[in-house]
Parts: structure tokens; sequence; C-alpha cells
């Protein structure tokens, strides 16, 4: 049947080695110097403000809460102990804009406030879930999605899945937490599967990281809920949809629970395993720091809030004058205006890569773009609507279950942007949406 | 420091559009490479045209092209000047230039269309040709990437369309379209046998390895396929294209022969069917230029499936011998048609769409039940004999005979063989033969009655193996001895069909003059069944 669908995902040449740039190397700790300063938002990771519970001035420690989430109602911690000594207004890579930053002063003390107490053994689902939220936990899988939420007042759920298929090129995070905390991991594996009642809870990665596999398989006698099973090196295989119908054959239409299925990142399952059992926040995160861009390649562990910038710099800084900068895998970010933005907890790497230049030509129509597509809709296609401003097309081409994994770009044989056209076309169907509810309510204020 | 903002993703795949269309070429080059040896073995002039076709079909488009893009690299080289004043306008303008041929692939149009034109095509004819393939075909519709037909077919067309006579030069069998010499080129062979092979002089391996008459490229079979499998696992071409084009073909002609009562030489025949006649060549290197092929995978397919429907239409109903250029345009028209027609998931809606491919399969495998059932009835009664040869036999005097042999199709005469007969009926031979005229348009097959006469020009020298044109000559036509009935019966075989003729006789139809060799020897054996001699 797959003869004349899309086969939705495509082994990314070279993915290998982009990866062993760091994979091998160990985890640097980051210099004092390079966190001399620490930067939080008065955003949540999702730009929506925070209500604040700190200001300029205030003493804090490991701990303090710097401000509430107002959309989730989570708490967002300050990394390190110190004293805010003042706001600046710094870029923020999903907003897009520049949003006002606490600058903390480190004071390396690191003085701890206990934030959380651990829960005991015989703990409620609804306690741990509380616990979740409490822990301030967000997927680091890159979305910043409130974890708890997924799991409160869950049902029908058979499948946890957590995902540590990393299939971006370069990043390495997920690969080296999973390495150094692999008994943390499957004790956050078997509390998911139990607060969300799930018959198995299976830990995904790519078939190569056979020491990973090795290591876990060495203690999951211990742990009968978890399982391990390992994907193609494709791209995207990390994406939740085709994980899900790679491991369950399962297909859904909005939500991966419609399939009975709930996904979440390793290292958001670290986190929380840290969180249940040992009252413990997020402070730091390793970030893969990689590419052609930057002097030295590593993942460094950082507190949450420090600068790309200084990152950078302790890493020997850039290798071009002109390179771009991502936060994140080379496929999705988009480049960053400048390096003075902070790493939160949902980044997992700093790709840098030197400038090239692409050159575009006609499209060829060679389909390639449609083959591969993993949300089996047909780029092309949208993009010649998009170009001949064909809004109904564009509709009827499903243009809005582009999940921007880039792969059409990537394959194109022209180098067009064909990504961009489809989130062009997104947007014109949000902007149509929004005419269509306007001109409703206009009309019916009217009557 | 400079930060780069341009949209993400950062990487992309090393393949380039450049890279697939340089391969593409190395792949026509080859076949291109394959003609110009197999015509220098016919003979220099051959193998020369051969070469010649090529480059001056590629260097005409390059040239069209160069001077329609002129204008807008001139302007693009002064722009540049201006913004830096220490360039040079015409280096610039000539950078501009290199930019756009070398993207805009025109060679490859080029090479396509020089394999598709038969070896005799004047060269005035192929600059003609060319220049409206890649201005009509490409060019106005907006250059590469725009262009909705396929240029090298557009032009292929256009050739057939103005220009058929001077292609179907020195052509017996006119009706042929796409023949130029004196020998019928198997396409239209067989299409005077309504497409069955019995009668047919055909040699599998032969077909295979392109060692007879057609176009330049289309010959070549077996190379086509290898190249074919070799483009496909490269990705150069959608590997479902040919295969569900020819595989629709094959079945169709299976069914065909079956139906048309082959039993188990069904699928020799089929084999044989989708062999000749530009199909390979069609399906690897024309169905499948992407520009002029919907972009969806399902899309792609009904585009294959559809367009094997329309070869088989257009060969078995309408009698035009090379139906795949025809077939490839019209689906090229309907390509945009199919796009449109295909929404929301690829992934979805998977029946229906395998309904539509499974429709039109079955539709062309209905038509080659069919068209196997009405020539079986045909071939039953011998129909096709009568309706070739035709003879008047007169006595002239005791034993000798003058006979008036007729060769045509549908009521046309192609050609007249008259000649006096001796026969010995005692000793049942044959004493003397006079052909008192022949054809007469200077091909092989005059240079078979009269002894290699006939000034073998350079053109001929291909057919010619003069020496087995005299043998046949003093053989048959001359005799030296007498030569008895059986000799002509047993060539004329029970079924008048050259697939049952000796190997002499076979030796000289292989080397053309097909109908000339058949019409006499019918004409002979016509004169001893009047006078009684066969028993
Ligand atoms: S970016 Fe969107 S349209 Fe392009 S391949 Fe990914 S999901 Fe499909
Ligand atoms: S991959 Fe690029 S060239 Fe191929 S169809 Fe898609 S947009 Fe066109």
């Amino acid at each position: 049947m797959s003869i004349i669908s899309s086969r939705g995902y495509l082994h990314l040449k070279g993915i290998k080695e982009s990866k062993h740039l760091t994979s091998d190397k160990e985890v640097l700790e980051i210099s004092n110097e390079a966190i001399a300063k620490i930067y939080i938002p008065e955003v949540g990771p999702n730009a929506v403000p925070l209500t604040l519970n700190v200001k300029v001035g205030d003493e804090v420690k490991v701990g303090s809460v710097i401000g509430i989430r107002t959309d989730f109602n989570i708490p967002v911690y300050c990394s390190v102990s110190g004293k805010i000594i003042a706001e600046e207004m710094l870029f923020h890579a999903v907003a897009g804009r520049p949003v006002k930053h606490f600058v903390i002063e480190n004071d390396f003390k690191d003085e701890k406030i206990k934030a959380l107490e651990p829960l005991g053994e015989d703990a409620s689902a609804e306690e741990i879930v509380e616990q979740i939220r409490k822990a301030g936990i967000v997927g680091l899988g890159g979305a910043g999605f409130p974890t708890y939420i997924k799991y409160r007042g869950v049902k029908d759920i058979d499948t946890v899945i957590l995902n540590g298929v990393e299939c971006e090129p370069f990043l390495t995070t997920d690969y080296k937490e999973m390495q150094e905390k692999r008994e943390l991991l499957l004790k956050g594996a078997t509390i998911l599967g139990r607060i969300s009642n799930a018959k198995e809870v299976i830990i995904a990665f790519k078939a190569d990281k056979v020491d990973v596999m090795a290591k876990l398989n060495e203690i999951i006698a211990d742990y009968p809920l978890v399982k391990i099973k390992t994907v193609k090196d494709a791209y995207p295989m990390g994406w939740e949809r085709t994980l899900i119908k790679e491991l369950t054959s399962r297909e859904y239409d909005r939500l991966p629970s419609e399939a009975h299925v709930i996904v979440n990142n390793v290292q958001t399952t670290i986190e929380v395993a840290r969180a249940v059992l040992y009252g413990e926040i997020m402070t730091h995160k390793v970030v893969t720091v990689s590419g052609d861009g930057v002097t030295k390649q590593s993942n460094v562990r950082v507190p949450i809030g420090t600068k790309v910038s200084s990152i950078v710099e302790f890493l020997g800084g850039y290798t071009d004058e002109n390179v771009a900068l991502l936060l994140g895998g080379p496929m999705t970010s988009k480049g960053q205006m400048n390096d003075g933005v902070v790493i939160l907890p949902n980044c997992n790497g700093i790709t840098i890569l030197k400038h090239r230049a692409i050159k575009s030509l006609p499209c060829l129509r060679c389909g390639a773009c449609v083959e591969h597509c993993p949300a089996g809709i047909q780029p092309v296609e949208i993009k010649i609507a998009v170009e001949s401003k064909n809004i109904d097309r564009i509709a009827s081409l499903n243009a809005m279950s582009c999940v921007e994994c880039g792969l059409c770009s990537y394959i194109c044989p022209s180098k067009i942007d064909v990504t961009e056209f489809v989130k062009k076309g997104k947007l014109q169907l949000r902007l149509q949406e929004q005419k269509k509810l306007a001109q409703q309510k206009a009309a019916e204020a009217k009557k | 420091m400079k930060f780069s903002m341009s949209p993400a993703p950062f990487l992309r795949r090393k393949r380039t559009t450049l890279a697939i269309m340089l391969e593409l070429t190395i792949a026509l080059a080859l076949v291109w490479l394959a003609s110009i040896i197999y015509y220098f073995t016919i003979g220099t002039n051959h193998g020369l045209q051969a070469i010649l076709i090529g480059v001056v079909s590629t260097v005409t488009m390059m040239l069209v092209e160069f001077l329609f893009y002129l204008p807008k690299c001139i302007k693009d080289g002064k722009e540049a000047v201006s913004k830096n004043s220490e360039l040079n306008c015409f280096k610039e303008t000539m950078k501009a230039m290199g930019y756009k041929l070398s993207h805009s692939f025109g060679w490859v149009s080029g090479l396509i269309l020089a394999l598709l034109l038969p070896v005799g095509t004047p060269l005035y004819v192929v600059v003609v040709s060319a220049i409206i393939a890649i201005l009509v075909g490409k060019l106005l519709f907006g250059g590469f990437g725009y262009n909705i037909f396929n240029p090298a077919i557009v032009g292929r067309i256009f050739a057939q369309l103005c220009f058929g006579t001077s292609l179907a030069y020195g052509v017996e069998e006119s009706v042929s379209d796409f023949t130029i010499f004196t020998g019928a080129t198997v396409t239209s062979q067989l299409s005077n046998n309504n497409w069955m092979t019995t009668g047919l002089d055909i040699d599998l391996w032969k077909l295979l390895l392109g060692n007879y008459q057609g176009t330049l490229g289309e010959t070549f079979t077996l190379l086509i396929l290898v190249i074919g499998v070799v483009l496909a696992i490269r990705k150069v071409i959608d590997w479902k294209v040919p295969v569900f084009y020819v595989g629709t073909l094959y079945l169709a002609s299976l069914l065909a022969g079956f139906c048309g009562g082959y039993g188990l030489g069904s699928f020799e025949y089929a084999l044989i069917q989708i062999s000749i006649g530009g199909i390979m060549f069609g399906a690897v290197f024309c169905l499948t230029d992407p520009v002029t092929n919907p972009t969806s995978p399902s899309g792609k397919v009904i585009f294959a499936v559809g367009a094997a429907l329309f070869t088989f239409v257009i060969r078995y109903f309408a009698s035009a011998p090379e139906g795949v250029a025809y077939s490839i345009l019209l689906m090229n028209m309907l390509t945009p048609l199919i796009d449109r027609c295909i929404k929301g998931f690829t992934t979805k809606k998977l029946l229906p769409k395998w309904g539509v491919i499974g429709g039109i399969m079955l539709a062309s495998m209905v038509l080659g039940v069919s068209s196997g059932f009405v020539n079986h009835g045909a071939y039953d009664a011998e129909y096709r004999r009568q309706n070739e040869f035709s003879s008047v036999v007169e006595k002239v005097e005791d034993n000798v005979y003058h006979v008036e042999v007729e060769q045509g199709e549908k009521g046309r005469v192609w050609s007249k063989i008259e000649m006096k007969v001796t026969l010995d009926m005692n000793n049942r031979t044959v004493t003397k033969i006079e052909v008192l005229s022949y054809g007469g348009n200077g091909g092989f097959g005059d240079a078979l009655l009269t002894g290699g006469e006939i000034e073998f020009s350079d053109d001929f020298a291909y057919f010619g193996d003069k020496n087995k044109a005299l043998a046949f000559y003093d053989k048959y036509i001359k005799l030296d001895s007498p030569l008895s009935f059986d000799e002509y019966l047993t060539i004329y075989g029970k079924e008048n069909s050259i697939g049952n003729w000796s190997s002499e006789a076979k030796g000289v139809i292989r080397v053309g003059a097909t109908y000339t060799t058949m019409g006499f020897i019918y004409g002979v054996c016509e004169v001893i069944n009047y006078a009684g001699g066969a028993q």
C-alpha cells in the first residue's frame, strides 16, 4: 500500500557523523565565569507572562520561585543563588522578540531552598501529578508543554512511550542523559506507568545506541513495567505521530491519547523521578553545542538561564564571521538574530553552522517532498496553491497538518524552501479563519 | 559577527537538481553512444549521421535558449556592473548566461529528441523540430520546471506531422510512420499485421539487443532496461512510472496473446510487444520526466497506467505504430487534472486510489482480450495474405507463364512485380525466370531482383550484404541450374508467413526487402499452383 502513500520518514545522510561530534565526549561543566550572571525571562517557555514573585534587588536561592506561569499554573524556579541586580531586554527564542529578563548575579554559594518534599512509596497518583506540577516540569523534548497536564485525570491509556529517539542531527543530550541516569530513567518510567495505569512503558531510542541498550538491560529486570524498543535511524522518528505509528501501528487524529498513548521525553522522565523520589527541582540542563560554526563541540551542563554567548565563548567561540545560530537541531530550529538568548529547560542544544548560501531552482516536480512528508500532505502542491493564492486549495490539501519538520525543504533537489511555503499556507488559513470569525461577529452584532 | 536568518532547515540533502540532470545526461549519452557504435557497424555515413543528429539537436536547443535568455542576462550583467563598476559587463552577462544555461537543462531535451529520430532524418528537420521542441515545448511555458509537455516529445510529434514523409524517405511500406528504410521496421511490420507476430521475422534477442531498425535510441531495449534500473535505484527517475507503464502493457499484451491463440508463446509475444516501438525508451526517458508528471505517488501511478492505456488504444485501434509519443503527450495534458484531483492526505483513502488505478489497468486488459479475439479470427482465415498479395497468372505458351504480383495493403498497391516463368512439369523444376518489371524505387528489393545491378548507394549499404542479394538472385532468379518446385514451396511455407521461411530467404529478409522477397516467392509459387505443380 505504501507505494502510493508517503513513506513518512527518511534516513538523513551524515547524521551519525554529526552525532559523533559530541556523543563520545564527556559532558563538560561550564566555567564560573560564563555563569557569573544568569538571566531568567519574565515569561514562560511559550512566551506567556508569569505572575512574578520577585523583583529587582531581591536575594534569591536555588529553588526560589521567580513566578508562576499564568497559563498552566506552574512555577518557574531560580537555578542559582545570588541577587537580582537588574532587568534586561533580551531576545526570547519562542516569543520571537525581546522580553524582560531578570539578571541574577551568581554568588556561587549554591544555597538552596527546599522547594519540594519527596513523596513516599505509597503516594497516590493524584499526589504524584501534583508533585510534577509543583516541580514545574515541562516537556524537555522541545515543546515545553507542562507534563502534569498529560497525566491529570488520565484514563484509557495503555502505553506510555518515553521518547529518546533524538532524531535531529547533532543533538546528543537524550543519549548522554540516558547513559548517565539509567536508574532515574527506569524509576521515572515506572512512576509514569503507574500514574497513567498503563500496561507497559516503552523506552524508545535508535537501534544504534547499543551501549544504552546494554546498560538499561543490566537492571531492567527490576522494573517489570518497562520495556525497551528500538527504532530505525530516520527523521522525524522522534515526532509523536511517527513514533506511535512505528511502535504501536496506531494512528490518531488530534491527540495521542486517542490512540491510548502518552509520549514523554526521556529527560522529562528523569526529572519526574528526581522530583517525586527526592523532591528535587530542575536547575541545570545538558545542552549539546555542535556544528561546524563552533570551535569545540561538546555537551555542556549549564544552569537554566545561561546566556548562549557565554557558552559559545566557553567553547572557544565561533569559527566563522557568518554563522547560523540555532536553538535546537538544524532541521526545525529558526536562526537566532543574536546570541544574547538564554538556555531554557526545553532547549536541547545549540547548533552553530557556517553560513551556506542556498540558490534555488524551479521546482522539478519530482515529488520527493510528497513522498517523505511525515504528515502525509503534499508540500509541493501547497506551495503551488500558496503561489497562486488559492486558499481553498490550501485548505483542501490539509496544510494545517504540517508539523514543520523541515523534511520537505531538506529533501528538495531544487533547494526550494518548501517548508516556508507550507508555513505561509498555514498562516493564510489562520488569517482567513480569523476573518471569518470577525465577519460572523459583525453580522451577529448587526442583528 | 553576522547571524544567518535563512529559514529552517539548515541542513539540505546534497543531491541537487543539477546532479540529477547530469546523471540523466550520462544515461542518455550511453544510449546515444550505443546507437553511434551500432550505426558505424552498418556504415560510416550512418555512424556520422547518428552523431550529427545528436549534436545538431542539442546545439540547436541550447542556441535557442541562449538567444531567448540573452536580453535578461544582459540586463543582469548591466545590473551587476552598476553595483560594482569594476566588473566587466560582458563577463557578467556570460556568467549569468552560464548559470541560466546550465540550469535550464536544454541539452537533456536535445539528446532525447535526437534519440527519438530515425537515422535518416534530414538535418534541417532536426533543426526545425529542435527549435519547436524547446521554444513551444518549454520556453514559452516559462522555461524549465513550468512546461506542461515533454519538450522532446513535442519536437518528435512535430517532426512526424510536418516532415513525416521525409522521415519515411525511401520506404516501400510508407504506412509505417517512423520508417526510413526500404525494409519495413519491426513496428511497421507488426502494425501491418495488426500487431500479431506471426509473419514477423523477429528474433527476440535481436530485439533486446537493439540490432534492428528503428529510431536512434529506441531499439536498445536491454541497455535501456539496465540503465533504467540504475536510474531508478539512484532515484533519478521514479520507478513507479516505468514499472506500471510497461507492466500494464505487458499484461494487456499477454492477454491479447492468449486470446489470439498463442498459448504459451504469449509470454514471448508480450515480451516482443514491449520491446518494440520505443516503449522502453519512452518509459525510461520520456514518461518519467518529472516536470511533466503528477507530483504525488498515486498521481504518478495513475499517470503511468493511463499512458499505457492510451498506448494500447493508439497502437491497436488507431493503427499508429508509435503510440508511445502520442500517449505521453496526452497524459502530459492530463497531469494538471490528476494533480488537482488528489487532495488531502496521501496516506489516506488508499482504497479509492487503488480503485482508479485498477480500473484503468482493467480497461487495458479488456482491450487486450478483445484485440486478441478480433485478430484470432482474422489469422485463422489467412485474411492477411489475401490482402497483402494478389496475382494474375496467364499462360503465355506451353510451360511459360506470365505473372503479375501486386503487393499492397487495404486496397493500396505498394509495388508490383511482373515476370515470366518457365516450368518443366516433368522434372518439377523451374527452368527460367525473367523479371519484366519491379518495384523500381531503387532500394535493396530491386537489387534483389536484378542481381545487384542497381548501384548500392551508401544509404542502402546497410541492407546490403550485396553478396547475399547476389546469392539469392543466382539461386532463385537467374537459375544457374533448374530449381525444384519444392524449393520455392518450402520457402513459401504452409502458412505463407515469413516466419516459416527457409533460412536463405530469411537471410535476405533480415537485411531488408521483406516484402519484395515475399512477393517474388509468392509469384513463383502461384505459377506453380496455377500449372498444377503443387501436390
Ligand atoms: S515541514 Fe510540513 S509539509 Fe514539510 S515535510 Fe514536514 S510536515 Fe510535511
Ligand atoms: S522536492 Fe522540491 S523539486 Fe521536488 S516536488 Fe517537492 S518542491 Fe518540487
